[in-house]
């Protein structure tokens, strides 16, 4: 088994845990399920084997003595307190430096080992009183078939009120399994098969009579309708000490919905195979016309335009395949909070709400680094010092709420802390001396807070004028429009600062405005255009040998992009100009003509192409036209260079 | 890259001329798709394919061999999403079967000679042609 395929199971069961832990934490310690245990024990145990096979001992170790923990818990008081969910936690934060940097910090899983080693040795963890009087109710012949583990167990589904019977029964040996599997299933709601006690073989050894032990909440009767027992008996051993809470926190089974695993190249695939059927919907269509009276063909249009729609569909459902939770992105960030926080000796606590809302698997990866940036600015230097913080009246613990939603096709993240604020006077100073606020008359508080985004606003010295907020914005920004998404923040002294961030539910399929340049279309990416005018010669201003124009009065770069791309031609019409925002820097784009505004699925430039300048990707605009995406970024870039240097002519390689 | 010497080759012709290129670098062979033209001004790719939900560039023929398709039919494309387009397919043989040559083209693009009845098939040489890099030009004025 490839390494590869190793880690992305192990990532999978590190999702797992992180979601197991998560309810668990939520779980009284008394409360907590079995099935969560043994969930937990599960994963463990799976996860040594995996890190064993790629011979990745400290890990493999690491997780021998989780499972070890969890053995002892589950026979034991049935217990997890807090300190060892942390323990558990920065595990999993160690799994995924497993699998992200192929090794984590050194002796850092040995360092947990010891402890987990040591927490095992010092605690006594079996309950042995639970289990004397356990076995004291159990007839003798059964008491001693049974392992301490399953008499702790016993004790646990009683004291959660589960009934404990005994049911003796007979299956055709070449069915046991299936049969054995079938109870399990039946009882697993509200109940839990503790073990199988075999018996004598009946028949000519054609059949095999065994005793189940099974805990169950409903009665003698009501479990003997739902085992449908002709072929055997249930005896009542011992009664469930108290009646459930009707409050019964959720299992990791109730709570996950079940899980089919796709690998994301398959989705990829099946994108590809779609593609094909469209394009071998444009052929026929096209051989069609060819072959056909223009009657005829007519006829057949609308079975055409059926066909494109249903293969749009398809195309969609299969991009929303690709959609995935914010789980393990959230799962990181609780890790940096964790870890920022302890670095700088505070006290954090995070709330995190809509976990479950789904987004493109692509635009996760892309979402690390601005998030773990925004939460760091926040520990750091947005939630103040304990000591600080009870002067003011707050709790010592700061918050970091993290609220996620999706309207329409977009999702949104809300960010917040309640920490100091950002001090708008400070931003005001410092706006002033980058020259910022010359543009504006009166500035609004909106326009204000933007300034923490611009380029330069901020460096590692003026963090502390700003409570840091501007460490790293810029970028932050940037990543986030890269993709057509956005980034707006609200801030009230004293009471704490949200960011919202706004990103696309994918970028397979992107809302683009279609211009006009010589024989081509280029496509503008929607999120990137804040204006689209008429040319007009007037507003054309010459500075120092270079192209501005008036936007508002204001003098913006002008690039002519059919000259940019040596596109121009006589019959050139250069009429319009599109103002686009990107980055923070506003650029104006002098095309031909303006010919449509659509939604349309984006097919990126791979291979050779994917050094191409100045386009990213390609969409198809009609039946045998296609768009070329405008890449943005470098786009920007260029802008810049040229706007900075004396740069005429410019080779690039691809 | 060192060629193993008994590899499979896929055979083709461009411009009546015989070209190789060994089959573990060849993802698959597609027949004639809908192109299109780059807007950019570059040398060493002729045109766009739509290949699987993905752009791919078609390589200038021209400019890497000196030879020139006469209709683009098919398309063998590499492990690198590109492109090569040829006029007319050949079978999948062995090496062995044919009795190598002293390259003397000095072609860049081209590893090594084959003959076949003094027909020479000329193995394209995919690690150099995967690094290439073409140019174009910008023109901020």
């Amino acid at each position: 088994m490839k390494k590869e395929s190793v880690f992305l199971e192990v990532k999978q069961l590190n999702e797992n845990l992180y979601k197991i832990l998560k309810i668990v934490e939520g779980q009284n310690e008394t409360n907590i399920t079995i099935e969560n245990l043994n969930e937990l024990f599960r994963v463990f145990h799976t996860l040594k084997g995996l890190f064993f096979m790629v011979n990745m001992e400290e890990a493999g170790k690491l997780m021998h003595s989780a499972e070890k923990l969890l053995k002892e818990i589950r026979k034991g008081s049935g217990k997890i307190e807090e300190h060892i969910i942390e323990i558990l936690h920065t595990i999993s934060n160690l799994i995924n430096q497993y699998y992200d940097k192929g090794e984590p910090d050194k002796g850092e899983g040995e360092r947990l080992t010891e402890q987990i080693e040591n927490l095992l040795s010092t605690k006594k963890w079996s309950d042995d009183n639970l289990i004397n009087t356990i076995a004291m109710k159990l007839p003798g012949e059964i008491k001693e078939s049974l392992t301490d583990i399953e008499l702790s167990r016993i004790g646990l589904n009683v004291k959660s009120g589960r009934n404990i019977y005994l049911a003796n029964m007979a299956f055709e040996i070449e069915h046991f399994e299936k049969n054995i599997k079938d109870i399990k299933n039946k009882i697993a709601k509200e109940g839990e098969l503790i073990t199988s006690i075999p018996g004598e073989l009946k028949d000519n050894n054609k059949k095999i009579e065994f005793g189940l032990l099974i805990a169950h909440e409903k009665s003698e009767k009501h479990l003997r309708e739902m085992l449908n027992t002709k072929r055997g008996t249930i005896k009542t051993l011992i009664m469930g000490e108290k009646k459930k809470e009707k409050n019964t926190p959720p299992s990791f089974k109730e709570t996950l919905s079940p899980i089919l695993k796709i690998p994301s190249e398959k989705i990829e695939h099946l994108l590809g195979d779609v593609d094909e059927i469209d394009d071998a919907k444009n052929r026929l269509s096209n051989r069609v016309k060819d072959l056909t009276s223009e009657y005829i063909y007519e006829k057949l249009e609308f079975s055409f335009s059926t066909l494109q729609k249903k293969v749009n569909t398809l195309y969609k459902d299969i991009v929303n395949l690709r959609l995935v939770s914010l789980w393990p992105l959230l799962q990181l960030i609780e890790n940096t909070i964790r870890s920022t926080a302890s670095m700088v000796n505070k006290k954090v606590k995070l709330e995190i709400k809509g976990a479950s809302t789904k987004i493109d698997r692509p635009i996760i990866d892309i979402l690390v680094e601005p998030m773990i940036h925004l939460v760091r600015n926040a520990i750091d230097h947005g939630i103040e010092p304990p000591e600080e913080r009870k002067l003011k009246g707050k709790s010592e613990t700061g918050t970091i709420k993290i609220e996620c939603y999706q309207s329409e096709n977009s999702v949104f993240i809300d960010l917040s802390d309640d920490g100091a604020g950002i001090d708008l006077e400070k931003v005001k100073k410092r706006a002033k001396e980058l020259g910022l606020t010359k543009l504006y008359s009166k500035l609004t508080e909106e326009q204000l807070l933007q300034f923490i985004f611009h380029q330069g606003f901020s460096t590692k010295s003026e963090a502390s004028y700003i409570s840091g907020r501007g460490v790293g914005l810029e970028t932050v920004k940037g990543i986030l429009t890269s993709i057509g998404g956005d980034i707006y923040v609200k801030t009230v002294k004293d009471k704490g600062t949200t960011f919202t961030l706004k990103l696309p539910l994918t970028t397979a399929i992107m809302p683009m405005f279609f211009v006009n340049i010589d024989d081509f279309i280029v496509c503008f990416p929607e999120f990137s255009v804040e204006k689209i005018e008429e040319y007009e010669e007037t507003k054309m201003k010459l500075i120092n040998d270079k192209s501005y124009y008036l936007s508002e009065g204001q003098p913006i770069p002008l690039i002519n992009l059919p000259q940019l791309i040596n596109r121009i031609t006589l019959f050139s019409k250069l009429s319009i100009v599109v103002t686009v925002n990107f980055a923070n820097t506003t650029v104006c784009v002098l095309v031909d003509e303006i010919i449509d505004h659509d939604e349309r699925k984006i097919m990126p430039f791979k291979g050779k192409l994917e050094k191409v300048p100045l386009f990213s990707a390609i969409c198809r605009y009609s039946e045998n036209r296609i768009g070329y995406v405008l890449d943005m970024n470098q786009l920007i870039d260029f802008t810049r260079k040229k706007y900075e240097t004396k740069l005429k002519l410019r080779t690039i390689a691809f | 890259m060192k060629q193993n010497l008994n590899s499979e080759l896929l055979l083709f012709k461009i411009e009546e001329q015989f070209f190789a290129l060994e089959a573990t670098c060849i993802k698959e062979i597609i027949e004639s798709q809908e192109f299109f033209d780059i807007p950019l001004e570059c040398q060493h790719i002729k045109k766009i394919l739509v290949y699987r939900d993905n752009a791919i560039g078609v390589l200038n023929t021209e400019y890497y061999f000196s030879k020139k398709t006469s209709k683009d039919n098919f398309f063998i494309i590499l492990e690198n999403l590109t492109a090569i387009p040829v006029d007319e397919l050949g079978g999948i043989l062995n090496s062995s079967l044919f009795e190598r040559g002293k390259n003397t083209l000095k072609e860049r693009f081209i590893k090594s000679v084959f003959y076949t009845n003094e027909q020479p098939i000329l193995l394209i040489d995919y690690e150099e042609l995967k690094s290439h890099e073409g140019k174009t030009l910008i023109i901020p004025i």
